[in-house]
């Protein structure tokens, strides 16, 4: 949940050079749509006898309702609990044909995926298509009730238990004016979790879940033409529905920065610092993944030297390039050394980003080798069978194709640091958020907000 | 409500549908093991696989922190840790700059009964990378500067992690489970305060000695350029003479049920685990202990889930499992559950394990569903050297027989009701389960001692508090 991981590290995936200038990373494939509108994908790989297939349906906490924060993750655990004609659990059948399930969801899209050995794929493929046309057939109350209880549980663990486990709740909230698809973090609040209805959820389902706002991409040991014939077969009967009007914004300014200092019960100073940066494939996407690297990376990174290595001011400091659909999010995160203070650690990083983008711009070797590192992470992004379909899925959600591993890497292979100082400069020039999550032992006498 | 439901159901006619039938099973070949002997007299065991152009490696050591000592508890783990600060004259921040632009990485790391050195990276820069490592390897120089920072940040850290309630739960586990046996002592401040750079010279060449160790290797490489790679690397690596005791942890006696309380005030779940030794792979029950307890509370499906999950709501997940290693496995389930359902929840776990041993043992369609799911989930877990790789450290580290992976369908398949329930009977005493809980006393305090059952509550080191006046 959160934002997703895996899909911003998909989507910063590269090959190496050499290689790439004589080969270029090629997933066999084939894709073709059903009349009812369903993208399909398939890939055969018989490195091993499993099949993996990935239901992407276009939607996430960005579509929600106003008043329905958190809905539609929410209803991704609904569509675990039964259809028409698989009433029960949706793990049963597939545990017991020793396979492995989940699903996930984050602001812009849902997925749900299987892992079953190959003989099997008629039932996975049975299974997501029975689910996908007729949920709501067996759907109840008592589901709703029982899974916005275990939700509200999964945010109690994730998010309220943890220290500063919602530091990316109150950085959304700060980041995103009231309104925006963003402003709200995909699991959230509770008052609305309990608002939410079975009519919602029926609504939410015609909507959404329709054969014509999803991609299904099969993976692994098959025979295509019999794949196609299964497909075909399994999700044809769905009727399409009307297109979905999906989520838009403009990108955001912030017209000034702000500074947050709350007081919990956390042990050590934190600070995050955000600023707003380019959506996914924008033009300083890829430069910005590159700087993220360069700053954080490793112990030979410029912010870890600075503030670990010989100001001793931070315990440990990194930083992130999430990429979404409506808008990317530059993020600084540190832990003040005992003795020292988030504010030292805001000024040293504002000093040391002055300097890069100063007197010590980035090397052609610092970029050469945080774009080596998302080339090697391509491979590592298709060593299973399970990575590839989800890779090729991400292409399919963001880029409408689902070969986009090479056209992907070649936008890092030809960045010079020219180019990356550039986009961190746009960047970091720009009004940021500073989140301060301090001790209470810090907050003043007399009490603090 | 009935209205609204009827209405969905008429506007939403699916169709009637079968469940297709399966199609033909594919073939499933195990991956081969390679294996040779270095010029020094270390082995090396290779699993190949050239889909993608990538690798790994690991010399891996048969030790635990039975060898660290009493007062510098973790000077096993700091050592590993600071052997890629400073290496071969290159510091630190140039070490992980040649790493990062060879596209790899190299590091160290330590699981309960073994430690290890390891590099992974692209297949054309293998040697390079292999020089790093062995760098790293052979030539650490403890920079006293870069242990001053580490230390800071681990005295730091533990600080930390006295509040954070998962971490919590981890470090009072292992010292309610071990005690004052090696696994059950805990890090500590003064631990990391007295240990020396000069303590991390000597423990590394005590203990890096290739008469403890195996090298694993899996990926895109040939035995023969794995070998003689390694060979013209370590060979100066020589073994000494002395060999290391290997030591087996002894779990004190678990002989009455107990629940222990560490504070968290203001939490809004409590952390739940039920803590129990039980025997070990070399037991002829473990099997029907393995899927037993699958079929309890082993698998999203399974009982335990089901019940405080998928029926009742007070948690994200419910599970239990076998913890195997050296010594008595330890059986435990693990959960977190919302504040208020705290001793509810308690109280349906001590009753799913009286009914599994008494009143509603597994049943033969569990045995039969869950067996399937082990069989059959078996061949998508090779798909990866890795996979393959660490059971044979597995098999390596803890002396199991040698073709305990081959031997894995045959003896799930074998597991009937009554050797999964005798086991089950045999290890799950109910009246043997220790109870430890991490959560607001003064929430689910007066709850808990409505259970009969004696309550002690613990700081977060897991040494008993005194009662309250």
């Amino acid at each position: 949940m959160r934002w997703s991981p895996a899909l911003s590290l998909l989507l910063a995936c590269a090959a190496w050079p050499q290689l790439a200038a004589a080969k270029p990373i090629q997933i066999p494939h084939e894709e073709f749509t059903l009349d009812n509108g369903l993208r399909v994908v398939l890939a055969p790989d018989h490195s091993a006898p499993i099949v993996h297939t990935q239901v992407w349906y276009h939607v996430g906490s960005k579509d929600e309702a106003p008043g329905r924060t958190g809905f539609a993750h929410l209803f991704e655990h609904l569509m675990f609990q039964g259809s028409k004609n698989t009433p029960g659990e949706y793990f049963t059948p597939i545990q017991e044909v020793g396979g492995t399930l989940n699903g996930t969801t984050n602001t812009d899209r849902t997925n749900y995926f299987e892992t079953v050995p190959s003989r099997y794929l008629p039932l996975a493929l049975f299974m997501e298509a029975d689910r996908m046309g007729a949920l709501l057939d067996v759907f109840d109350q008592a589901k709703l009730d029982n899974q916005r209880d275990v939700v509200k549980n999964e945010r109690r663990q994730r998010y309220e238990n943890p220290p500063y486990g919602l530091v990316w709740v109150d950085l959304s909230a700060a980041m995103y004016p009231e309104g925006h698809p963003y402003h709200h973090a995909t699991i959230g609040s509770h008052e609305d979790l309990a608002a939410a209805s079975v009519d919602d959820v029926s609504g939410f389902f015609r909507t959404w879940y329709v054969p014509n706002n999803a991609t299904l991409v099969v993976a692994g040991d098959f025979d295509p033409a019999a794949a196609r014939a299964l497909v075909t077969e399994q999700f044809g009967w769905i009727p399409s529905g009307p297109t979905p009007v999906h989520a838009t914004a403009a990108p955001v300014h912030l017209t000034e920065s702000r500074k947050i200092v709350q007081y919990q019960k956390v042990p050590d100073r934190k600070v995050w610092i955000g600023w707003h940066s380019a959506a996914a494939f924008q033009a300083g996407d890829a430069e910005m993944d590159i700087a993220s690297s360069l700053l954080c990376d490793g112990q030979d990174s410029r912010l870890y030297r600075r503030l670990v290595e010989r100001d001793q001011i931070a315990r440990d400091i990194s930083c992130s390039q999430t990429t979404r659909r409506l808008g990317g999010m530059f993020l600084v995160e540190a832990t003040a050394a005992e003795g020292h203070t988030t504010d030292e650690i805001v000024a040293a990083v504002d000093n040391e980003l002055a300097l890069v983008l100063g007197d010590a711009p980035p090397t052609a070797e610092e970029v050469s080798s945080a774009v080596t590192s998302y080339k090697v992470g391509a491979y590592y992004g298709l060593q299973t069978i399970q990575g590839k379909a989800t890779t090729m899925s991400g292409y399919m959600d963001l880029l409408g194709k689902p070969d986009g591993v090479q056209a992907d890497l070649n936008r890092y292979l030809k960045l010079k640091p020219s180019k990356v100082l550039k986009a961190l400069k746009l960047v970091v020039d720009a009004p940021r958020v500073e989140l301060h999550v301090l001790p209470q032992a810090d907050a003043p006498a007399g009490g603090a907000l | 409500m009935i209205l609204l439901l009827a209405l969905l159901a008429t506007s939403q006619a699916a169709p009637e549908r079968a469940m297709p039938a399966p199609l033909a099973a594919g073939e499933f070949v195990m991956p081969a093991e390679h294996t040779a002997t270095l010029s020094n007299g270390v082995e090396v065991r290779l699993v190949e696989n050239h889909e993608v152009p990538l690798w790994s490696l690991r010399v891996v050591v048969r030790a635990g922190p039975e060898i660290d000592p009493a007062d510098e508890i973790g000077l096993r783990s700091v050592t590993l840790s600071m052997l890629d600060q400073g290496a071969g004259g290159l510091d630190a921040a140039k070490l992980a700059a040649s790493t990062k632009r060879l596209g790899g990485s190299v590091g160290a790391g330590a699981s309960r009964d073994t430690f290890w050195v390891g590099a992974s990276g692209p297949t054309d820069t293998f040697g390079a990378l292999l020089d790093v490592w062995a760098s790293v390897l052979l030539h650490p120089d403890f920079p006293a500067d870069r242990w001053t920072i580490q230390q800071r940040q681990l005295i730091e850290n533990l600080a930390a992690a006295r509040q954070d309630p998962d971490a919590i739960a981890g470090r009072v586990q292992r010292h309610l489970v071990y005690g004052a046996s090696y696994v059950g002592r805990l890090e500590s401040e003064a631990a990391y305060a007295a240990i020396t750079a000069q303590d991390q010279r000597d423990w590394y060449s005590r203990y890096l000695d290739p008469k403890n160790a195996v090298i694993l290797v899996g990926g895109d490489l040939s035995l023969d350029a794995v070998v003689d790679a390694l060979n013209a690397r370590l060979g100066g690596w020589t073994r000494s003479e002395s060999s290391l005791a290997e030591t087996t942890p002894t779990p004190l006696p678990f002989d009455h049920e107990v629940i222990y309380v560490v504070d968290k005030p203001g939490a809004a779940q409590s952390v739940v685990r039920t803590l129990l030794p039980v025997g070990d792979r070399s037991d002829e029950s473990w099997w029907g202990l393995y899927l037993g307890n699958t079929a309890f509370g082993g698998a999203f499906t399974a009982r335990v889930n089901m019940n405080l999950r998928e029926d009742k709501g007070w948690t994200y997940g419910a599970r239990c499992g076998v913890d195997d290693g050296a010594g008595p496995s330890l059986w435990n389930c693990s959960t977190n559950i919302q504040t208020d359902k705290t001793a509810p929840a308690v109280s349906e776990l001590r009753r799913e394990i009286a009914d599994v041993v008494d009143s509603r043992p597994i049943t033969d369609k569990e045995i039969a569903f869950f067996g399937s799911y082990r069989v059959n989930a078996f061949s998508g877990q090779y798909e990866t050297p890795s996979a393959l790789l660490g059971q044979l450290q597995d098999i390596w580290t803890y002396h199991l027989p040698a073709d305990w992976v081959a031997q894995y369908i045959p003896r799930v398949s074998a597991v009937t009701p009554d050797s999964a329930n005798s086991a089950l009977r045999r290890w799950l005493q109910p009246s043997h389960v220790s109870y430890l809980i991490v959560g607001d006393v003064a929430r689910i305090g007066p709850d808990l001692a409505k259970l009969g059952l004696p309550v002690v509550q613990l700081d977060v080191d897991g040494n008993p508090l005194e009662p309250k006046p």
